[in-house]
């Protein structure tokens, strides 16, 4: 074949070099000596004379040869650096999508619990390691969430005073540490059991590194001040509600026992008609005090969590019959009409609880309606709901105050003298003891309207009995 | 009362109760025994022999439950409790260990005396086979009730609540002594059974069976049958 051609064998070896060059741009350097090479030995075996076979080369054949190999050498060299250069680009681009993605999980983390799980999760994948969150409480570290890596609290704070720079990875043994300090006080510390030699993290990943530890921490700081802030409102309210309680109760308290003083000291010298004035006034004082002190303790009760209601079968006939029964002194002025329907089922509920919490509600009624008004109570049943309706046809509560009526220590504006704002949140407070709610409606006409429900309960039938 | 049949023991730590219950007390002519701990409440229960006991259910030390429990091995003085608020459980503890009836601090006098009254009638038996409360006959040994003379129907169980109500008159009942009585231990926790025949006997034998007079309910502990009888 190479008798056909009317070339000479020189300009035939320029096209095995084009060759050479174009393999060593798209493959790595050994294929392309073993191209160059290759390409050498059937250049001189087919072109130069003597053709088909191997000839002695000359001094051009030697020149061409040789750039062959520097062409392959030099072509290999350039497509590695720019695919290098090209997987760094990658790689960059990489971290930089995982950071923003770590920053995004991180920001709808709101909770510590839910920033330290993600914060594990993410840097176990990123780093492909195990990872632990040390967390500083005031006093120490403390091992939060991730791996039981083999490591105590006591190394990585030996480790944090070590190498206190912020975020710069520490490398021990097969750990990396980070410290996560962000505002000069260090939130704790992040662990890494990585499995390749410390000595192969880069540059670029250690950068990385960094940059996910200024993320964790600036989320842990976020949260620190959050709670922070949350604790001061908590403070505040707690702090008003403290000064309320004591304005109002010390009031509540103190009122009734001066009556009773000033009763005990007039009592000695009074008529027989002002001794029955004096003897009602010391009743009256009383009954505010021993409702008081009762209303304070289920109040505590409640709020500590220490209410638990006893479930039990309750026939609210009975229960409307005894808070009329408690309320009936104080009744002259007002009607108090119960409807509970022939065929009421029995409910499932705490009677005791039940009946205070009606108590609660007539007795309120009674006091901020005027005179002649009256008080309706009307059992229901509604679905999976069973309950009762305390209604009244007084003047209602105010708009903006019927929006909290059941958080304690709230009173109404026309609440007038006396009380401290206890009775509906213990309402309500009773009601979600049993696993019910109270809901407050104004009435179409006026006035307020109390629902009080708990869920429904099938009893099982009676034993059979004979007649 | 007199003061032969009415010796009356207060257990009670704090002085100035025990004080002013016994003004109260020997205001109508009860005598009066005072103890401010349960071990000399105890002895006193002995030697003295009241015909009623008062005890606060929280003492000091031995509490007013181990006073119970003791007692109940060998007396049935009559037990009236004092508590206080939020003590439910306690209470119920005392009366299913066999206190009497309770009284929640701070009580009325008259509340108190009634109670007592309630209790003394209990311990006359009933000695005739006819027993009457408001305008009810009740033949015992028949097993028949009737009401302002007419005839009416009980069923087996509701006949045998009315005898355990009459045979405990006066005292405050569980929920828990009812019903193992009449439906054994394995229906204690059945409280609908007890809700529904009491409210037939409302029904049948009171006058107004939505406010009643005779058989009343103590919620969430039990009921007290108060009959209006003169003996």
């Amino acid at each position: 074949m190479g008798q056909a051609l009317p070339l000479d064998y020189r300009p035939l070896g320029h096209l095995y070099l084009l060759a050479v060059i174009v393999i060593s741009l798209r493959t790595p350097l050994r294929y392309a000596i073993s191209t160059a090479l290759l390409s050498a030995i059937a250049w001189d075996y087919i072109f130069i004379p003597p053709k088909m076979s191997f000839a002695v080369v000359d001094l051009d054949g030697s020149l061409l040869l040789g750039t062959y190999l520097f062409s392959a050498v030099l072509g290999s060299q350039l497509t590695a650096r720019i695919q290098e250069e090209r997987h760094s680009q990658e790689n960059r681009e990489q971290q930089a999508r995982s950071l923003l993605d770590l920053a995004e999980a991180l920001s709808q983390a709101h909770a510590l619990e839910d920033i330290v799980k993600t914060t594990v999760k993410k840097t176990d994948d990123l780093f492909s390691a195990r990872s632990a969150l040390f967390l500083s409480d005031g006093k120490g570290l403390r091992w939060q969430a991730g791996s039981s890596l083999d490591i105590d609290e006591k190394t990585s704070v030996a480790v944090l005073r070590e190498h206190p720079f912020a975020f710069a990875p520490y490398f021990r043994e097969q750990y990396a540490y980070v410290n996560l300090n962000s505002s000069g006080e260090s939130a704790g510390v992040l662990v890494l059991m990585i499995r390749k030699p410390p000595s192969s993290f880069r540059t670029i990943d250690q950068a990385f590194m960094q940059g996910v530890a200024a993320q964790i921490a600036l989320a842990l700081e976020r949260e620190r001040v959050q709670r922070q802030t949350h604790r001061e409102a908590l403070f505040a309210e707690s702090e008003k509600m403290h000064r309320v309680l004591l304005n109002s109760v010390s009031h509540e308290l103190k009122t009734p026992l001066a009556v009773l003083r000033t009763a005990a000291e007039k009592l000695p010298n009074s008529d027989a008609a002002r001794s029955d004035v004096l003897h009602r006034e010391i009743r009256v004082a009383m009954t505010r005090l021993d409702g008081l002190v009762a209303n304070l303790l289920t109040q505590s009760r409640i709020q500590s969590g220490r209410l638990e209601a006893e479930f039990d079968w309750c026939d609210l006939r009975d229960v409307v019959f005894a808070v009329r029964r408690s309320v009936e002194p104080f009744l002259s002025q007002h009607t108090l009409i119960a409807e509970i329907p022939e065929n009421f089922p029995f409910v499932f509920a705490d009677c005791h609880l039940l009946q205070e919490a009606i108590y609660n509600l007539v007795n309120n009624a009674m006091r901020h309606t005027p005179p002649g008004s009256r008080v309706r109570l009307k059992a229901w049943e509604s679905g999976e709901r069973v309950g009762i309706t305390v209604e009244d046809n007084g003047p209602g509560l105010e708009a903006d105050y019927a929006r909290d009526v059941f958080l304690p220590f709230r009173r109404g504006k026309a609440a007038g003298a006396g009380g401290v704002g206890l009775g509906l949140s213990i309402v309500h407070g009773l009601m979600l003891s049993q696993r019910g709610g109270a809901e407050y409606t104004h009435a179409p006409g006026g006035g307020a309207i109390f629902k009080l429900w708990i869920p429904r309960k099938p009893f099982e039938p009676l034993p059979p009995d004979e007649s | 009362m007199n003061r032969d049949s009415h010796k009356v023991l207060i257990i009670d730590d704090e002085h100035q109760i025990r004080r002013l219950l016994r003004m109260t007390l020997e205001d109508v002519d009860c005598c009066v025994i005072e103890a401010s701990d349960g071990e000399t409440g105890l002895s006193q229960i002995v030697v003295e022999q009241p015909n009623l006991v008062i005890l606060d259910l929280g003492l000091p030390g031995m509490s007013g439950l181990d006073v119970i429990n003791d007692l109940r091995r060998w007396s049935d003085t009559p037990v009236l409790i004092l508590s206080i608020f939020a003590e439910e459980k306690n209470k119920i503890e005392a009366l299913d260990a066999g206190a009497d009836d309770y009284l929640t601090k701070p009580f009325g006098t008259g509340e108190l005396l009634a109670r007592m009254r309630a209790l003394q009638r209990r311990i006359k038996a009933v000695s005739t086979n006819l027993y009457h409360f408001g305008s009810v006959e009740v033949d015992l040994p028949n097993r028949r009730v009737s009401k302002n003379k007419v005839l009416v129907k009980l069923t087996a169980t509701e006949f045998s609540l009315l005898e355990i109500f009459i045979a405990h008159r006066g005292k405050m009942l569980t929920h828990r002594f009812i019903l193992t009585t009449l439906w054994g231990a394995r229906a204690v926790m059945k409280t609908h059974y007890l809700r529904t025949y009491v409210l037939r006997l409302r029904r049948k034998l009171e006058e107004n069976p939505e406010t009643p007079k005779f058989f009343l309910t103590e919620s969430g502990i039990g009921y007290r049958f108060i009959p209006e009888d003169a003996s």
